[in-house]
């Protein structure tokens, strides 16, 4: 009777055992104590940690493609997937095998708001830079025969950026005269300006087109160099009026400035128009986005979107059709005829003089890899340019790249490996990554990702630190309910 | 075959609390047991083992010593 009891009660557990240890299992996976989760995919959408791009129209099905290879293939941009977070990480590293076709270069990222305006991107592969002329340094990419120390020079001549920040350049200038340029630029633009006398004395007259109800407000932050120093909220006119609100100066007055590049980043919306604009430096710029805005309500003609730049690569886009029209960058130009796209025009020269930028029925967005100033002796370069698709170093003489960026390893037959390490804040249960290969569609290219891993990282725990680390998981979804 | 019965019994009530378990968990952390497993899979699986287990364990069955009782 007793024999048949030891053999019961252990026959009987079985089962019991195998639920605890498949629940243990779960516990491991989700909490793993080594504080390592890998995640690694084909991309052929097997995979339910990552999840292929979208949207279809720029990227081909998931799975065996043209060639005999599996992934997927990009074809626009930028392309957004997805990976599920498995549990509380601090960093997650991506591994990304790619071969880009005519393409040259590429950013991957990850977005940080639920809308993906925040995106958090890195350098992935830039094929002026493969070129075995450029050598690596501790921060950034020097051409042959260039010092490292070039790079931390505050002279932005010559040097490109991507992805970085540079030594700011201490400039100042002497002898205040006010100065007023009337132009129509719409919502949010960055202006870079050099004291004088000490002083920043800059003022923007703007008025709210009231084509939404409620108040608008405008925000001014104001940097030196990268650090912010000053923030200013403004309401507009705007209240119940659904009519042309009236134009309101708006004055930022900063004395006893030390030398340097000021930025002043002044966000509103679409709706906020920059009538005019007075100010006693001598030298500003604004960059990399004008946004030239049309006149409908507040003048008879139409104003004409001039400006001066060193830029050499620019893209343009209208959201109405009366903003389609040629616009012209130094003796090139492009006619741009759809609404919601972007044209683009990328210098041939080597000249190293400003361009005239004209857009001759306002009403357009223009995006440069330089700075555009509205009267051309006001012009500075505030910060080295920046690097884009279209960065030719050749023919742009540039000398050194200050980047972040880490060559790929060539893993053969036009494929690279590539890693990319982002920190994780908050409490996220997916990324949504970002791929963006500017330029992809004009030049007819594609971007062939056959594999992800994704390493996601924290510290390794003892015991009784795992154990807290679960109860904190519990309270965590216990709040969440 | 009553030891067979109550071993089914435990595969069955083990299985639901499991299930059970796995639900709540991805109930109250969103993707910590779905990439793994779909816990919806097994809900066919599982109603089908709990109506076998219903229809062999609820018979009633002659005690295992009948003779030794009769006697």
């Amino acid at each position: 009777m007793r024999l048949r009891e030891t053999i019961v009660i252990p026959f009987l557990a079985i089962p019991w055992i195998v639920t605890v240890a498949i629940g243990m299992w779960f516990v491991v996976q989700r909490f793993p104590p080594s504080g390592v989760f890998i995640a690694d995919t084909k991309m052929n959408g097997a995979s339910p940690f990552i999840h292929p791009f979208q949207p279809a129209e720029r990227v081909t099905v998931p799975g065996i493609q043209d060639g005999g290879w599996i992934g997927q293939r990009v074809l626009g941009d930028p392309v957004y997937g997805s990976a599920r977070v498995p549990g509380p990480y601090q960093d997650v590293t991506f591994d990304i095998e790619f071969r880009p076709v005519r393409q040259t270069l590429l950013e991957f990222g990850i977005a940080r708001d639920s809308n993906g305006a925040n995106l958090d991107l890195q350098p992935l592969y830039s094929k002026e830079l493969e070129n075995p002329d450029w050598t690596a340094v501790s921060n950034g990419y020097v051409k042959e025969g260039v010092s490292e120390s070039r790079l931390r020079s505050t002279d932005p001549n010559g040097i490109a950026t991507w992805n970085a920040t540079t030594s700011m350049a201490l400039l100042e200038d002497v002898g205040q005269v006010s100065r007023t340029t009337h132009v129509s630029l719409r919502g949010g633009h960055d202006f870079y300006l050099v004291p004088v006398d000490r002083t920043i004395d800059f003022t923007l007259n703007l008025q709210d087109s009231n084509r939404k109800e409620g108040r608008t407000v405008a925000v001014f932050r104001i940097f030196r160099g990268d650090e912010e120093i000053q923030t200013k909220v403004f309401g507009t006119n705007a209240s119940q009026e659904t009519r042309m609100g009236i134009v309101a100066p708006y004055r930022i007055l900063l004395k006893d400035l030390e030398a340097g590049v000021y930025r002043i980043q002044y966000q509103a919306d679409d709706d906020v128009f920059i009538r005019n604009i007075q100010t006693t430096s001598k030298h500003w710029v604004i960059g990399p986005r004008l946004n030239f805005g049309d006149v409908v309500g507040y003048a008879t003609s139409s104003v004409p979107g001039i400006a001066w730049t060193n830029s050499r690569h620019i893209v343009a886009e209208t959201f109405h059709i009366e903003g389609l029209q040629s616009v012209e960058l130094g003796g090139q130009s492009v006619d741009v005829v759809r609404t919601h796209d972007v044209f683009r025009i990328d210098r041939d020269d080597t000249s190293l003089a400003l361009q005239r930028i004209t857009a001759p029925n306002g009403d357009m967005r223009i995006v440069g890899d330089g700075w555009f100033a509205l009267d051309k002796d006001r012009f500075f370069q505030p910060k080295p340019i920046r690097m884009t698709d279209g960065t030719v170093f050749e023919n742009e003489n540039i000398k050194g790249v200050v980047t972040p960026y880490q060559r790929p390893e060539s893993i053969g037959d036009g494929w690279y490996r590539a890693t990319v390490r982002f920190e994780l804040v908050g409490n996220e249960d997916q990324l949504r990554i970002v791929l963006s290969s500017p330029g992809i569609v004009s030049r007819l290219g594609g971007v062939d990702i056959r594999r992800i891993r994704a390493t996601y990282t924290r510290p390794r725990l003892n015991f009784s630190e795992w154990k807290s680390l679960i109860l904190q998981e519990m309270k965590n979804a216990w709040h969440r309910l | 075959m009553i030891l067979l019965k109550r071993f089914l019994f435990h595969v069955t009530a083990s299985a639901t609390t499991l299930f059970l378990i796995l639900s709540i968990g991805e109930w109250l952390v969103p993707g910590s047991v779905l990439p793994f497993f779909n816990v919806v899979d097994a809900i066919l699986p599982l109603f089908g083992l709990i109506l076998v287990c219903v229809l062999i364990c609820s018979k009633p069955s002659p005690p295992e010593h009948a003779n030794d009782s009769l006697s």
